[in-house]
């Protein structure tokens, strides 16, 4: 009850207050209701209908969840690394990675960000650990929009991975590998979406059941998608490195309830739109638990299809269009998925 | 003052929220690793202890650098003694708070803790100028906080190590002396430092600065001064948190000032100073320092006509008193003294006016020799205009991490013509000035440092011109040079190379600055190709790190030009080959200091072969050198007498004295 007391007293002077304090009650009812769902709820109902004055200023609600690839035992929590039995190269358990894939969740006084890199697993093969180049790449952006970065705006993200790409160049480190990368920011006051793709992982909006924006696949060829790159040194015709520059970027005006799932090819080539959206039908109310439930049931499915050999999968199905090859069953690969909603709920 | 008023204040604690000034950094001016800002955040790496992207670094550490010809030569004509003097690097910083009662100041030490030298606050006036003042220096007391929360008192830093551990006297002794072993240690006892050697185990911990009672005024700017010279590698510090009451209650002040640590001198009444000959005295106050010479001077009337002798003035090192430099102390005193001055450091001041400025070297004109103008952010184009229009004569300049020039500031000095050394660490300055001022002394030009120059247009030509003409030079700092292709390289040492590549690269500059450029390419009558850079044979100290040069590069110039080389970085040169080290131990016989770090390509026989080779190599830096695996490090430790450098990310110490064992 004493949180509702407090929530009521910000409500009250949200309204006649200025910018400023609206500003504060924002963040300081999202701060007060993160702790709790039970919370949440209550001051929500309080909170919406008595001030219909305020702009209402969205965010992010997000779970996230994964496997790493290759590899059936399955994570009780689901969440999160498992080390690959096949990998001899040691790996430091980092935080937010998933295998080779990695993500990130942040936000700063603009927006709420959210990122996934999937690190190309090639790289094992020159020795060299792929989850690093991903883990850190993905790293460089949380911390810069911890920081730094203070604009948010349709062109925003590509600097942003651009300037999480130097950032990697300027550690003292050789961080040797590539990875794919896909970023989204849900710009809190204009309820815009901005996106960055570069690569096979993706995202897609969801409304009312029905897929309304996603992300453009850049691929060279066929399993060949747009990575960035570092390998001062190494000379193999094969490697592939792409600029920051040639991610595609979109904005999109979200709603409120509109869900955001962001996700690594491991979704993508195992999981086709439609159970993806039966799936997230699911979700009744947009609790983070509930989410987390989705999150969790999307990656299972992954998991699961990608080592079914009889899955007609949609991996299966882009190397039939692409190539005319005909092979069925998924692609175990690793991991990751975000799943996010936009709401002014607190 | 009532008792509830004393209970309602709380203790706030502030980040910095910005940086207002610095000497050096490592970092580039773009990314936020090893930046100063890095600061400006909370604490981020602590209780983790190694080496952070996310934290403040300083571009140098370590005796490695003072010990270089090219750094002795600008200290060498400074004669007089400076013993308490002995930082090297300095921050200042503004918090957004003021603080009207300081606590402490805690300072989260992440990586070669135990370097602060001084702490400074600074006093706003209504103009928003800053005064400063010296509230704590090294080794009055302070406190360190471990990260079992334990705190220590230090009531002497000059306390050794085992004074504060003394369940592991064994072994911290036994580090200390495998320590000596690696490094030599001879080179450590030439430069005068206050801290003991190693300065402090290397655990992450709070430094805690006591600043009770020791500010008697609001404020919000502190500034911090580093000796990192006995540092066995870079200093890190994830942030500075300052702690105090920023509520104003209107209280009386502390009583107690500044203390000044005035020291009481015994004189024995037996000698009579007055009495000894001219030459005597002369002698015995070059070596008072400044402050001492200037309290002699005021003892008597005979004294002070002998310790004020313009002779006295012909070296002026004013950095150690840099915060008690004003317009009037220049007006007031140097103008008096300055007659005959020939080497002059203003290093570290802040804001002297054109006026003072302009009648100081208007004094010394053509007599000074040496003008160190390091970190003087009050310099305007105007003071520039001033010493080329004064001081032909000038041959040391420096004008290190002057950021706030702009590039067309420095043009009027691309007349001088007697420059030996020039340091423009950090700076605006871009070819137009450089071009002609390099081909103006291609004679006698024997040091430059054009490190993280970030408007330099045209490195390429630069460095072209250094290398086909300056056949003195003898040191080369490029650190961060931008826009060194690799065929730039390649065109510099005389290897086979791309022209149309030079021709894109000119094609790609907007239109005025090419114009800019053939107008100066012109005039200098740049030279479009090098055969060989055999001619060099004084160069003895390159630094090319986190540029980019090609595989063989570095072959074909220790092959050409190796003999004299005993510096050698190529700190995150990523592509340099096993070929390329391989044939620095085959032609560099004099090699002191080599940085690899950063390298994946770089294999032990390749080491190997170039230690056996480089007999005098007294330090080299492998961190992060992906082929070269830690238990090889440790053979090599006991078969070479070299200091290998071996840094690591951040990680959480089990044991706090893993390190030192």
């Amino acid at each position: 009850m004493q949180s509702l007391a407090i929530c009521a007293r910000l409500v009250a002077r949200a309204v006649s207050g200025t910018e400023a304090e609206n500003f504060l009650y924002n963040s300081l009812l999202r701060l007060s209701t993160s702790s709790s769902v039970h919370n949440s709820q209550s001051s929500s109902r309080l909170a919406i209908p008595s001030s219909p004055a305020i702009t209402r200023a969205v965010h992010l609600v997000t779970a996230t969840s994964g496997y790493s690839g290759h590899d059936d035992d399955e994570d009780d929590k689901g969440h999160l690394r498992k080390k690959k039995n096949s990998t001899k190269i040691p790996r430091s358990n980092r935080p937010n990675v998933n295998g080779d894939d990695a993500y990130f969740v942040a936000k700063n006084r603009l927006g709420d960000f959210l990122g996934v890199a999937d690190g190309v697993g090639g790289w094992r093969e020159h020795g060299i650990d792929p989850s690093l180049f991903s883990s850190s790449l993905m790293e460089a952006c949380k911390s810069l929009v911890d920081n730094k970065l203070i604009d948010l705006n349709p062109v925003t993200l590509k600097e942003l991975l651009s300037k999480g790409y130097q950032q990697l160049l300027e550690n003292k480190q050789c961080i040797v590998g590539s990875s794919t990368a896909c970023i989204v920011a849900l710009h809190k006051e204009k309820s815009i979406l901005h996106t960055a793709n570069l690569g096979d992982s993706g995202f897609v909006i969801i409304r009312k059941n029905i897929i309304v924006h996603r992300s453009q696949e850049q691929q060279h060829y066929f399993n060949s998608p747009f990575q960035l790159a570092i390998h001062p040194a190494i000379k193999d015709q094969r490697l592939i490195a792409d600029s920051p520059d040639s991610a595609s970027i979109t904005s999109f005006n979200v709603e409120e309830n509109d869900c955001i799932l962001i996700a690594t090819d491991g979704l993508w080539d195992n999981v086709p739109d439609s159970t993806i959206l039966e799936e997230v039908k699911k979700i009744t109310e947009p609790t983070l638990d509930n989410l987390q439930l989705i999150a969790h049931a999307l990656a299972k499915r992954a998991l699961d299809n990608g080592h079914d050999p009889n899955f007609y999968s949609p991996f299966a199905k882009n190397a039939k269009r692409s190539l005319g090859i005909n092979i069925c069953g998924g692609k175990p690969d690793d991991i990751t998925v975000l799943l996010a909603v936009v709401t002014s709920k607190c | 003052m009532s008792e509830s008023d004393e209970s309602d204040r709380s203790i706030t604690e502030q980040i910095p929220s910005n940086v207002l000034d610095f000497s050096s950094q490592y970092g580039s001016n773009r990314g936020r690793n090893y930046n100063m800002e890095n600061i400006c955040e909370p604490p981020e790496i602590y209780p983790q202890y190694g080496d952070s992207t996310h934290a403040l670094v300083f571009r140098t550490y370590g005796p490695w650098w003072l010990n270089m010809p090219s750094y002795k030569q600008t200290r060498k004509n400074f004669k007089r003694e400076q013993k308490t003097f002995t930082s090297r690097d300095f921050i200042d910083i503004q918090y957004s708070s003021l603080v009207y009662e300081c606590i402490s100041l805690n300072i989260y030490e992440t990586y070669n803790p135990g370097t602060l030298e001084a702490v400074y606050v600074g006093k706003e006036d209504d103009d928003r100028n800053i005064t400063w003042h010296r509230v704590w220096k090294f080794p009055e007391p302070f406190s360190i906080v471990l990260k079992d929360d334990q705190e220590i008192f230090i009531e002497n830093g000059l306390q050794q190590m085992h004074d504060l551990f003394p369940d592991h006297i064994n072994s911290a002794t036994a580090s200390l002396n495998s320590l000596h072993l690696n490094t030599d240690n001879e080179q450590i006892s030439k430069i005068y430092t206050r801290h003991t050697y190693p300065p402090a185990a290397r655990i992450p911990r709070i430094l805690k600065i006591p600043l009770k009672n020791k500010v008697p005024f609001p404020t919000r700017h502190i500034r911090l001064e580093f000796d990192h010279c006995t540092a066995n590698y870079y200093i890190e510090i994830d942030t500075i948190i300052l702690r105090g009451y920023t509520s104003n209650l209107n209280q009386t002040l502390p009583t107690e000032t500044i203390s000044k640590q005035e020291e009481t001198f015994e004189f024995n009444s037996e000698i009579n100073l007055t009495k000894l000959p001219f030459d005597i005295l002369f002698l015995i106050c070059s070596y008072l320092d400044l402050q001492s010479l200037i309290r002699l001077s005021s003892t008597c009337r005979r004294l002070r006509e002998q310790c004020l002798h313009p002779l006295q003035f012909s070296s002026v090192d004013l950095q150690p008193y840099w915060n008690t430099i004003t317009n009037n102390s220049i007006e007031n005193f140097f103008l008096n003294h300055c007659i005959q001055t020939r080497y002059l450091s203003l290093a570290w001041t802040k804001s002297i006016e054109l006026s003072p400025f302009n009648q100081l070297l208007n004094l010394c004109s053509t007599n000074l020799i040496q003008l160190n103008l390091a970190c003087c952010q009050y310099l305007k184009g105007e003071h520039i205009e001033v010493i080329a229009n004064y001081c032909s004569n000038i041959e040391l300049l420096n004008f290190e991490n002057c950021f706030g020039l702009a590039t067309d500031d420095f043009i009027p000095l691309k007349n001088l013509c007697h420059i030996r050394s020039l340091n423009v660490y950090r700076t605006s300055i871009d070819f137009k000035t450089l071009l002609p001022l390099i081909d103006n002394n291609k004679e006698h030009l024997e040091d430059i440092n054009l490190g993280n120059c970030q408007y330099l247009v045209d490195t390429i030509g630069i460095v072209k011109l250094l290398f086909a003409r300056c056949s003195n030079l003898r040191s080369l700092d490029l650190w961060r040079a931008k826009d060194l292709s690799h065929n730039a390289y390649l065109s510099i040492i005389g290897l086979p190379h791309d022209v149309y590549d030079e021709e894109t690269r000119l094609s790609e500059l907007s239109a005025d600055k090419q114009e800019e450029l053939a107008l100066v390419y012109s005039v200098v009558n740049l030279p479009v190709e090098i055969d060989s850079i055999t001619h060099m044979i004084n160069l003895s100290e390159i630094d090319i790190g986190w540029t980019d040069p090609p595989p063989g590069f570095i072959q074909s110039l220790v092959e050409q030009a190796g003999r004299s080389l005993i510096k050698i970085f190529l700190t995150a040169c990523r592509r340099i080959s096993n070929e390329d080290i391989v044939a620095i131990g085959d032609n560099c016989p004099k090699l002191r200091q080599l940085d690899l770090l950063g390298s994946n390509i770089i294999n032990e026989q390749a080491i190997e072969y170039m230690l056996k080779r480089c007999l005098h190599l007294e330090f080299i830096d492998i961190s992060f050198c992906g082929k070269i695996s830690d238990p090889t490090i440790e053979i090599w430790k006991r078969q070479y007498k070299s200091c290998f450098k071996r840094s690591y990310t951040p990680i959480d110490h089990s044991d706090i004295h893993e390190e030192l064992a």
